[in-house]
């Protein structure tokens, strides 16, 4: 699929734009793990430094718009590559909502509380957490080599952190109903868990743009 | 940082030499080449400008009823008439030769001259008048200063008798110049002094008009034909070498042509500029085709495209836009033809129009000369007016072909401006 | 997908050029009322298809050409056929302006005289002046009609080109990269002059432009070296052709 231009510099242009979702995936996995070890050991330290890096993840996003906006006025792309700049536009706003995600995943560390019901789901969201990451690696990998089987497969595994997510809604509503005096940190919990499982949607969004960036088709069900 | 100055290197020097010596020829060339030229046209134009004057001189004659029977004028005998009246302006002269040199005076043409003036003015009859007659060559030559009168008698035209006599008939007023009217009013004669170019004019204008009437349709059509209509083959390749070398064929061979078909064949009257005319297009018709099919061919076929795909046929598309817009390129082709038909003696020669043609010719079956062919029998003439009025017939037929290549740029203009 | 039916229709036409073959087993269809634009890389056949609709390429000695090509189902190429009403009834418009040495009103007659199609001369001007609206060129030259249709604008020029063309209503109206003599503002005059006439003529129109083929033509033809690869709806061609060769062409890539 990948022949270069006969103008080299439309080529570059592409490259760029395809290397800049790249960093802002990088950074944003990063945001993502720093947000869950934060959390997992109540460690309010770093919780500044992530927030103050979500702006720069907001600023990429800019520039990648921009730059796409660029690249359909000067080159006139037609079929995959205005796909290609099209959604480029669209993956970066996903990875946008994925390092607010992240965000706020980390201020709620500061709310937390030490309690011993909260420490099983904890750990389910640590797994969750981590299930996202890997998807978020995933992605990336097909959205870089154009695999849009891999892309098939993070849809798959999104069906994991659903579970993930129903199981630590039941296990902590079952808590609340046991120990009422650790309610505010286990609603915190439930959130939290919402969080990554809408933070899991959003990578399958990235996937099945993968795909349409490929095949020009739209899985989202339409009708 | 860029160098614009003459030391740039870049072999300037050497390429700027080449220039201002290529320049420096070709000025050369041209200077030397007009001067020839200007050479060329003064020569002729001071030898020929003395065939504009007419001198004339007036003497009294006798015509009484005794001389002249007003009933009967044609019998009278006006030569001698003439005679008396010289003799009688100078008694003096008795001598057998010297009377002979005093009526070398006026023309031969005079008694002509004089029945003239009779029967236009039948007033004169009844007694001595004075009549103007047209002067001999050596009076006139010498009148306007063409006879050396330093040089030893017996080398002149005119013995030194006939000098003192011109004198005193100058001191009486009885020698005028005129502007040289006859020149355009006569045709050829044994005299010069009445000699005129109107009959060898007429001959040149009604062959060439045949010629044209001839050669333009039928070069044309035939140059549209071979450049429009005719499939490309071997045959079209063979016509068109064939066309170019006809038109470099000599002249002279299109005379022999005609001769033996015009004349030997066909039985035409000879010299008509009908045959002259025929002969003339044989030789004009390559150079017509020549150059219709290179004003056909600068024609760009983008026109004859878009008639065609809007539904034209062939022939509609050539004739209503290639044939227009290639039509100032045909006649100017046709005018270098005409102006090459105008000078060419040989061809004309051969079919007789080299005949001593006095009558101005009324139609194009009577016999006739052309403008070449004058200049070509005047040059031959040894009298020395003659010389005069051959170079006026070349400033005659120069200034014909100026008037045809007028002609053609008005033309082309025209069309050209119409487009 | 035809949805008006087709007018011209092509079976295995091959065209060669002494032994040099242009075009291979073409097999295409053209919409009526519709404008269809053949595009492709240089030398790929598509100038020689169009002109082999209305029977130009017979101006050609050496070009011979084998198959069918109907319009209307009557193959142009049948010997019966008389060439001079067939291109009564195709009109071309060519890459360079070429109108007549005439006046403006003596180009856009001509077709309509020497096809006898007026039978008055006030049907005549009457036929002049729609032609010359229809073409968008009517404000511009109505108070001047008999000067010389060359001291027009290239623009201009090309539009009395088509006024000349559409005078006599042809089926077909067939444009041989109409725009590419022209600036970008008189290109724009055209197209939206073609999405205009298109409503009532059948337009096809070779171009090199891609651009312009996504802007005016309702179907495409993707010709290279001399076969037809591909053709479909305009849209569906520039978003997502089937053909690896169509997008390759389209993207500007190499291959």
């Amino acid at each position: 699929m990948e022949n270069e231009h006969i103008v080299g510099k439309f080529d570059d242009d592409l490259d760029r734009i395809k290397n800049e979702i790249l960093e802002m995936g990088k950074l944003v996995k990063k945001q993502l793990q720093g947000a869950t070890n934060a959390l997992l050991s109540f460690d309010t330290d770093d919780v500044d430094a992530l927030i103050t890096t979500d702006r720069r993840i907001n600023g990429m996003n800019k520039t990648i718009f921009r730059h796409a906006e660029q690249i359909i006025a000067m080159r006139q792309p037609m079929a995959l590559d205005l796909r290609l700049a099209l959604l480029a536009t669209s993956i970066a706003s996903e990875l946008e909502r994925l390092g607010d995600y992240a965000k706020s995943a980390a201020k709620r560390v500061r709310k937390l509380t030490e309690s011993s019901s909260g420490e099983k789901t904890l750990s389910l969201i640590g797994e969750m957490s981590r299930i996202v990451q890997e998807m978020l690696t995933e992605v990336l990998m097909a959205y870089k080599k154009n695999d849009i089987e891999k892309a098939a497969e993070i849809r798959v595994r999104d069906i994991d952190v659903d579970e993930l997510n129903k199981k630590i809604q039941k296990t902590a509503i079952k808590s609340i109903r046991e120990f009422p005096e650790d309610t505010e940190t286990l609603v915190h919990l439930i959130l939290l868990a919402r969080n990554f499982e809408r933070a899991g949607d959003h990578i399958v969004n990235i996937a099945r743009q993968v795909h349409q960036i490929v095949t020009g088709e739209d899985l989202k069900a339409s009708n | 940082m860029i160098n614009l100055t003459k030391s740039a290197g870049l072999n300037l020097h050497k390429r700027n030499g080449a220039e201002i010596l290529f320049q420096s020829v070709g000025m050369i060339a041209i200077i030397i080449s007009l001067s020839f030229l200007a050479w060329l046209i003064i020569t002729i134009l001071m030898n020929g400008l003395g065939a504009a004057k007419h001198v004339e001189i007036k003497i009294p004659v006798d015509l009484s009823s005794q001389n002249v029977d007003p009933d009967n004028i044609n019998d009278a005998s006006f030569g001698s008439i003439l005679k008396s009246g010289l003799r009688k302006k100078f008694v003096d002269v008795k001598i057998r030769k010297d009377k002979k040199k005093l009526y070398n005076l006026v023309s031969p043409e005079g008694s002509f001259e004089l029945k003239r003036e009779i029967l236009k003015d039948p007033t004169v009859l009844g007694e001595t008048t004075d009549i103007w007659f047209s002067a001999s060559d050596d009076l006139s030559l010498f009148i306007r200063g063409r006879v050396d009168i330093n040089v030893p008698e017996d080398q002149r035209q005119l013995s030194d008798k006939e000098v003192t006599w011109i004198t005193q008939l100058k001191t009486e007023g009885r020698i005028r110049i005129k502007p040289n009217w006859n020149f355009f009013k006569n045709g050829d004669s044994r005299e010069p002094e009445i000699a005129g170019i109107l009959a060898a004019l007429v001959g040149s204008i009604l062959s060439l008009s045949v010629c044209f009437i001839l050669s333009f349709p039928l070069g044309v059509a035939a140059a549209t034909y071979l450049e429009q209509f005719a499939p490309k083959s071997r045959l079209s390749d063979v016509i068109e070498v064939n066309i170019n070398n006809l038109a470099a064929v000599p002249s002279i061979v299109f005379g022999l042509l005609g001769l033996s078909i015009f004349l030997g064949y066909f039985d035409l009257p000879r010299s008509s500029p009908l045959v002259g005319g025929l002969v003339l297009s044989l030789m004009t018709l390559p150079t017509i085709i020549i150059a219709s099919r290179a004003s056909l061919r600068s024609v760009p076929p983008s026109i004859k495209e878009a008639a065609l795909a809007l539904g034209a046929t062939p022939v509609q598309a050539v004739f209503h836009h290639v044939f227009p817009v290639a039509l100032p390129g045909m006649l100017t082709g046709a005018i270098v033809g005409m102006a090459r038909a105008l000078g060419d003696t040989a061809p004309l020669l051969m079919i007789g129009m080299v005949a001593f043609i006095v009558d101005v010719p009324k139609s194009i079956l009577e016999p006739a000369t052309a403008l070449p062919v004058q200049i070509f029998l005047w040059a031959d003439s040894p009298e020395r007016a003659f010389s005069e009025k051959t170079s006026a017939a070349i400033i005659v037929l120069l200034l014909f072909l100026i008037l045809m290549n007028l002609a053609a740029v008005i033309m082309r203009r025209k069309f050209e401006k119409r487009l | 997908m035809s949805m008006n039916g087709s007018i011209i229709d092509t079976k295995n036409l091959d065209v060669f050029y002494g032994n040099k073959q242009a075009l291979f087993n073409i097999d295409l269809e053209i919409e009526e009322k519709q404008v269809t634009s053949l595009i492709g890389p240089s030398g790929c056949g598509k100038s020689t298809f169009l002109r082999c609709i209305n029977r130009m390429n017979d101006l050609i000695p050496i070009c011979k050409i084998t198959g069918k090509l109907n319009i209307d189902g009557q193959d142009v190429y049948d010997p019966s056929v008389n060439v001079v009403a067939l291109r009564a009834q195709v009109g071309m418009v060519f890459q360079k302006p070429n109108p007549f040495p005439k006046s403006i009103r003596e180009n856009v007659a001509y077709g309509l005289k020497i096809n006898g199609l007026t039978s008055s001369k006030s049907e005549l001007n009457d036929r002049v002046e729609w032609s010359l609206k229809a073409a968008g060129l009517w404000n511009e030259v109505e108070s001047r009609l008999d000067d010389p249709g060359l001291g027009l604008s290239g623009g201009q020029q090309q539009r009395l080109c088509i006024a000349r063309a559409i005078a006599v209503r042809p089926r077909v109206i067939l444009m041989d990269e109409p725009c590419s003599a022209l600036d970008p503002i008189a290109t724009a005059i055209i197209e939206d002059l073609i999405n205009e006439i298109s409503q009532e003529f059948t337009i096809v129109i070779v171009t090199h432009s891609m651009a312009q083929a996504a802007r005016v033509s309702n179907r495409t033809a993707f010709f290279h070296l001399g076969e037809l690869i591909e053709v479909g709806v305009t849209k569906e061609i520039f978003t997502n052709p089937s053909n690896e060769k169509t997008q390759n062409y389209i993207t500007g890539r190499i291959g």
